[in-house]
């Protein structure tokens, strides 16, 4: 019996001790940190480095770039709990807090903002960042750098590119949603689901630019109007920096020839005597093959599409025979290669094969590959230089509801 | 009344998998990947066949000397003192190979999630639940690993099932990898992960079937490596070897870039690491437990139950020598590679003893 | 009745030896025998019960010239009977005057035994010992003058309640009745729907001062001799002045009683007691108590209740896992919170986190003491609730509700899904059939919030990983206590978190080592369904060769 209270005395000294001594080091209730939602980082003027206050360092023996982030941090008690209350777009506004520090690296900035803030920020609920189109022609491994060190960072952040100043997607308001990056969001999120973008968050991203056989590729994406974003297209990378960007319909070519699903791209052909007609991709399945000729390796794109017609205009003949729906998949045929050449000829003299061609090479000959490259900048080198041929195969199933 | 409880084969088996499958979970993907590029999964199946090595060779030795470990049959085959000295240096490998792995798992914590905590407490809180749980028979020992097996076995799998979409087999060709496979550091660090199985020895005195442990030792090892193997396959599928070598816990990683529910339920590292959690706790508990075992053979002891708590403070202070991240790995490999040269010699020199001394007995009876 | 060591060890004879003299003297320690003098005994025994108000005392004569007297305690015995089966069967005895009275005095009690008393149950007993213990226990006595025997007669009649429904386990679909506060009516109740004679029923007095009854049923043939034999060794051992109640025997005999899990089952349901029985378990009953204690019991059992059995197996095993998951609910629900809310926002989904740092804004505590002062005081509303009475519990409730749901989130004192999250607690821990386990688990969620507080996620991982290697530690009657969800592949997956339809559980929960394993005669699956899938041809060829005879297998 006295061996039971002294076991119960001692756990409950034991307990006491755990309660007093230590100090819930970690916790922090989550209304009293700053969630940052999402950030914008663009160059700033060297000129702003006197600005800048010094938290991080002293003056001097620092490199002359300088970038300015805006953050958008996330209010507590302005976005109210439960669906009732819609708010307008005085709420909206209220709902997040802007804030703009200048920095020479990322976590310079980061900690230059935590200097003027009460509550610690936090990056775990980032979910967008905007980069300006110079930043990302800088390159990007300094940024990833801090990304990737940093574990509250997620892997499905989105990097999205801003072809003006990136600030201003930060200050975009649309009525759509309470909080505005997560507009931004739903957005991009929502254009993967309709198949109007791969699949593309950061972690994507940096496992592309990792391999040897392939390059990264990010959302390019632009203002329009007040508050209207647009996927403007893809900014691809090679060696880390942003060499160029494509067209909308490049991204579905981009799709196409990766075999990419869902698919979500219409193309507008203009048949011979039969008008224009749209026609919308449904499923892509796309084999890539290399093999090695003359010493150095040759692709071959074999893609087959689905699709159906959604549109026909500018002429009175009826699309009502399969001889005439096998004319318009010829010319969608023809017209789709023209695209997927073009993106592939752009990629190949910018050095970024993001279809991953050297991973085939690398996969499938291996005995080339251990022969020629010896790094990254290698095969980037070789990329521009190889034959690719492109076929492409349309199929439509269905015309929709009009006969 | 207590009609005397034992352990049957397959609880063997699950103990051995529990075991093996430990702290190396979220970091040794990334070991692979060195070792071998995309050869990695065939690095790890070459690592799981020269595990089975040591192992056999334990239970072979367990075989003959039915109802008695290795601390004690050592003695009969070479001596008291030779003896000795060599459970005092598997002692020493349990004992710093457990504190080994609660920093480790500190590190892991001080990284991810508990940023200001110090990492004193985290090591202290599961070196405390460890201890506690090593003052029980061998029974509830085993009780211990089959029930949180499948709370292991599961989460793993779920993982792997949910990321498998994502696979790019592009990633895992060619099977042998670009550049050749560095079997020096990758052969032996996939076999030290199979280590723990060393646990076995303690477990065949108390089975109900003894001469089935080869079968439950082997079958252990293949569940918690075909775990590993399936592991490895779909963190290089994913991220491919380049990322993966980037990558300083690519499991964990892994765990981070899934979502559920369409994207609504994401960043599943803080369940992820509750799950490793268990998953190292069981491996500790047994490393522990073997050391305690160890120590109290060593100085005769009744049973483990005081020197568990004896070793506690001494463990904690192993575990906070090594001075920063990439010191401890170089310790931990260290270790690793000396354990499993120990490990494997010792019972082999055993074996030998005892078939030219025909000591221990004719396993059939 | 014996006492329970003896009967221990008349077990542990009867067991060692097949033949067992199963009647082992019954020496006492002392016995001082009855005086011939039937005034010295009335006054032996006055002296000492008779302080007490309720000790009668009748003399009267038998055939007119023995003098005769009845001891009884008129509280506990029949009056009705006494005067009709005793009194006056006594009184109109006749018998003739003879010369020699002698031999007639020798034999008159087995003789009044014999031709005049209308007593059922009766003994004799020498000892004045004796006497105050029968009498005290409700018996009538006989005393006769010039004799050294008294005559016992068991005319007990104690005021009871009518057999009601269980008040802590109602079922939806099962028996109305429950145990009552008398022994004997229990053991009726549970004898009539167990009509075998292999149904043993061991009664003995344990504690000093009150000497209550303690029965152990067993089935002899299906429960495990060890198990029994344990039982009786561990009642035995109690010393201790008052029974008052059959969680008085749990407390003493129990594995370990530094545990918040109950080691030992009690039910009020006569039917769970025979479907207890039935499995190979020994139930303990006592005298005075309305609860039947089932030993061994493992963690599942206090999550079944005799509606997963007697309603379909599909409905038996849904419900099942709904009290799973509520049980999960009422032990981690808080703590989850807390550890999410306070460590690690980033699992929420981010639109839900920005709306719920929105929630809390206004909160002065952190999550651990909001969800503490909440959870607290949902305790406190429902202990006070269980003792008051039901007009007045039902207006606490209210204002309770308003208190702790709406005010309490108006003021600010608590966020909104707090309220939501103590609510489900509550709720979930109600789900537990059990009373003692949902307690146990409601109890074990204050220190899993503090870890959460202090530890977050790990924090409860590592509360949760030293509740589990207690419930591994555990045993009950040698039995580990969650033996169903380790090692008995069979129990589970028949009866823990599904439960199986009946006729695949046809053998008996291995763990219990019962001596009969199986509970079909043949061992085999015999359901209707069976008969028709096995093979339609045989049993057709059966029926046409045996189609006139009358005893032919009527199954299908």
């Amino acid at each position: 019996m006295n061996k039971i209270v002294k076991t119960g005395l001692l756990s409950l000294l034991f307990v006491c001790c755990g309660v007093l001594l230590t100090g819930c080091w970690d916790s922090l209730e989550i209304e009293d940190r700053a969630l940052v939602l999402g950030l914008a980082i663009d160059e700033a003027p060297p000129e702003t480095m006197e600005k800048e206050t010094n938290v991080t360092h002293e003056k001097g023996k620092l490199p002359n770039k300088m970038i300015r982030i805006t953050a958008q941090i996330a209010v507590p008690g302005r976005v109210p709990l439960g669906p009732s209350s819609a708010t307008s777009g005085e709420g909206t506004q209220n709902s997040i807090w802007v804030v703009q520090v200048v920095g020479h690296s990322l976590d310079d900035a980061l900690n230059n903002l935590q200097q003027q803030i009460a509550d610690p920020r936090y990056l775990i609920h980032l979910r967008v960042i905007v980069i300006s189109e110079a930043i990302a022609k800088q390159g990007l491994d300094d940024l990833n750098d801090y990304l990737r060190r940093n574990p509250e960072v997620r892997r499905r952040t989105w990097l999205l590119v801003s072809d003006g100043e990136a600030a201003k997607i930060m200050d975009v308001a649309p009525p759509l949603e309470r909080v505005p990056t997560l507009y931004l969001l739903s957005m991009v999120e929502k254009s993967v689901k309709t198949g109007k973008f791969p699949l593309d968050y950061l972690g994507v991203f940096w496992t592309a630019e990792s391999k040897w056989g392939q390059d990264g590729y990010l959302p390019y994406i632009s203002i329009r109007g007040k508050e209207n974003i647009l996927i403007k297209g893809m900014a691809y990378f090679s060696e880390g920096r942003l060499v160029g960007t494509t067209s909308p319909i490049e991204i579905g070519g981009f799709m196409a020839a990766k075999g990419m699903d869902p698919g979500g791209y219409s193309v507008l052909v203009n048949v011979p005597q039969m008008g224009f007609v749209m026609v919308k991709t449904q499923e892509r399945h796309t084999n890539m093959k290399v093999e090695i000729q003359n010493g150095i390796p040759k692709a071959y794109l074999n893609i087959k599409l689905e699709g159906m017609i959604s549109e026909h205009f500018g002429s009175a003949s009826e699309i009502d025979s399969p001889d005439k729906l096998d004319l318009v998949e010829k010319i969608f045929a023809e017209d789709g290669i023209k695209i997927v050449n073009k993106l592939i000829r752009d990629t190949q003299t910018k050095h970024s094969d993001i279809l991953g061609i050297g991973e085939i090479v690398r996969a499938r000959q291996p005995a080339y590959w251990n022969q020629h490259v010896h790094e990254k900048r290698d095969w980037e080198k070789i990329y521009s230089g190889i034959p690719v041929e492109v076929r492409l195969h349309m199929k439509i199933r269905r015309v929709g509801l009009k006969n | 009344m207590n009609r005397k409880q034992k352990i049957s084969t397959t609880q063997t088996a699950i103990v051995v998998a529990s075991t093996t499958f430990g702290v190396g979970v979220l970091s040794f993907p990334r070991s692979m990947a060195e070792a071998a590029g995309s050869g990695a999964p065939l690095m790890t199946l070459c690592g799981l066949a020269a595990a089975l090595v040591p192992l056999w060779l334990i239970i072979l030795l367990g075989l003959r000397f039915k109802g008695q470990s290795i601390f004690e049959y050592g003695q009969l085959l070479i001596g008291r003192w030779p003896a000795q000295a060599a459970n005092l240096l598997l002692f020493l490998f349990f004992a710093v190979s457990s504190a080994l792995s609660s920093r480790q798992f500190g590190d892991v914590l001080s990284t991810v999630v508990f940023r200001k905590t110090p990492i004193e407490v985290s090591i202290i809180l599961i070196l405390l639940t460890t201890a506690f749980s090593c003052r029980r028979d061998i029974v509830k020992f085993s009780f211990i690993h089959i029930f949180y097996f499948p709370f292991i076995f599961f989460p793993y799998l779920l993982l792997m099932l949910i990321s498998l979409k994502r696979i790019d087999l592009l990633s895992l060709q060619p099977l042998l990898g670009n550049a050749p496979m560095k079997f020096n550091p990758g052969l032996f660090q996939a076999a030290s992960l199979f280590l723990g199985s060393f646990i076995v020895t303690i477990l065949i005195p108390y089975m109900k079937k003894p001469e089935s442990a080869l079968k439950s030792g082997t079958y252990g090892i293949f569940i918690s490596g075909g775990l590993y193997i399936l592991m490895v396959f779909s963190v290089l599928g994913i991220y491919g070897s380049e990322e993966t070598k980037q990558l300083l816990y690519p499991t964990l990683e892994l765990s981070r870039s899934i979502s559920l529910g369409g994207g609504v339920l994401e960043r599943f590292d803080a369940i992820f690491i509750i799950i490793w959690f268990v998953t190292v706790y069981t491996t500790l508990y047994s490393s522990y437990y073997l050391a305690s075992f160890a120590f109290s053979k060593l100085f005769r002891f009744a049973d483990q139950r005081l020197t568990s708590s004896f070793l506690l403070p001494v463990l904690l202070g192993i575990s906070l020598l090594p001075q920063d991240v990439f010191r401890e790995r170089n310790i931990v490999q260290s270790l690793e590679f000396s354990g499993l040269l120990f490990l494997t010699c010792y019972p082999l020199l055993l074996l030998i003893i005892s078939l030219l001394r025909r000591k221990g007995g004719v396993t059939h009876e | 009745m014996k006492k329970w060591s003896e009967t221990y060890r008349a077990y542990k004879d009867q067991e060692n030896s097949s033949s067992g003299s199963g009647e082992a003297a019954a020496s006492r320690g002392f016995s001082l025998p009855l005086s011939p003098s039937l005034d010295d005994n009335l006054a032996k025994i006055e002296q000492a019960i008779g302080v007490n108000g309720d000790l009668s005392v009748r003399n009267f004569l038998i055939a007119n010239r023995f003098k005769a007297a009845l001891v009884f305690l008129s509280s506990m015995t029949d009056q009705n009977g006494i005067r009709e089966n005793v009194l006056k069967p006594l009184m109109q005895w006749q018998e003739p005057e003879i010369k020699d009275e002698e031999p007639l005095r020798e034999h008159l009690l087995d003789r009044l035994w014999n031709e005049t008393i209308y007593i059922s149950d009766g003994q004799k007993c020498s000892e004045i010992s004796r006497v105050f213990d029968l009498v005290s226990s409700g018996f009538v006595v006989l005393l006769l003058d010039q004799c050294e025997q008294s005559m016992a007669f068991a005319m007990r009649q104690i005021e009871k309640r009518g057999i009601e429904q269980p008040q802590t386990e109602q079922v939806i679909r099962g028996a109305r009745e429950g145990f009552i506060e008398l022994l004997d009516t229990n053991l009726s109740l549970i004898r009539y729907r167990l009509q075998t004679p292999d149904l043993k029923i061991e009664t003995g007095p344990v504690g000093q001062r009150t000497q209550s009854r303690v029965a152990v049923c067993y089935i002899q043939g299906i429960t495990d001799p060890e198990l029994v034999a344990e039982v009786m060794l561990r009642i035995s051992k109690i010393n201790f002045d008052g029974i008052i109640d059959a969680g008085y025997i749990e407390q003493f005999i129990e594995d370990q009683p530094i545990s918040p899990f109950p080691q030992i089952q009690n039910t009020e349901r006569p039917d769970k007691t025979v479907a207890a029985l039935l499995e190979g378990r020994v139930v303990i009953m006592v005298d005075g108590s309305s609860f039947a204690l089932i030993i061994p019991a493992l963690l599942d059992q206090f999550f079944q209740t005799i509606d997963d059995y007697s309603e379909r197996f599909i409905i038996g095993s849904l419900v099942r896992f709904i009290r799973l998951i509520a049980l999960l609910f009422s032990l981690f629900f808080p703590s989850l919170y807390v550890s999410v809310i306070s460590y690690n926002p980033e699992l929420l989904p981010t639109d839900f986190a920005v709306a719920i740092s929105g929630g809390r804004a206004g909160v002065p505590f952190p999550a651990v003491l909001e969800v503490f002062i909440m959870e607290v005081s949902m305790e406190i509303l429902r202990e006070a609730t269980i003792r008051l009475p039901q007009m007045i519990g039902g207006a606490l409730s209210i204002v309770g509700v308003l208190v702790i749901g709406q005010a309490a989130v108006s003021a600010g004192l608590a966020s909104p899904i707090t309220v939501v999250i103590v609510a489900l607690t509550t709720i979930g821990s109600f789900a537990t059939p059990a009373y003692n386990v949902a307690i146990a688990l409601r109890m074990l969620r204050f220190p899993l919030i503090f870890l959460a507080g202090l530890f977050g996620l790990y924090g409860v991982m590592i509360g949760t990983v030293l509740i589990i290697n207690h419930l591994l530690y555990l045993e009950s009657f040698g039995k580990p206590y969650l033996f169903t969800l380790l090692t008995g592949m069979r129990e589970r997956l028949t009866d823990t978190l599904f439960r199986a339809p009946l006729w695949w559980m046809n053998r008996r929960p291995s763990h219990l080592h019962p001596v009969d394993a199986t509970r079909s005669p043949y061992g085999e699956t015999q359901s209707y369904i069976d008969g028709i899938f096995q093979s339609k041809e045989n049993s057709n060829e059966q029926e046409a060769e045996n189609l006139n005879d009358p005893n032919r297998d009527r199954r299908r």
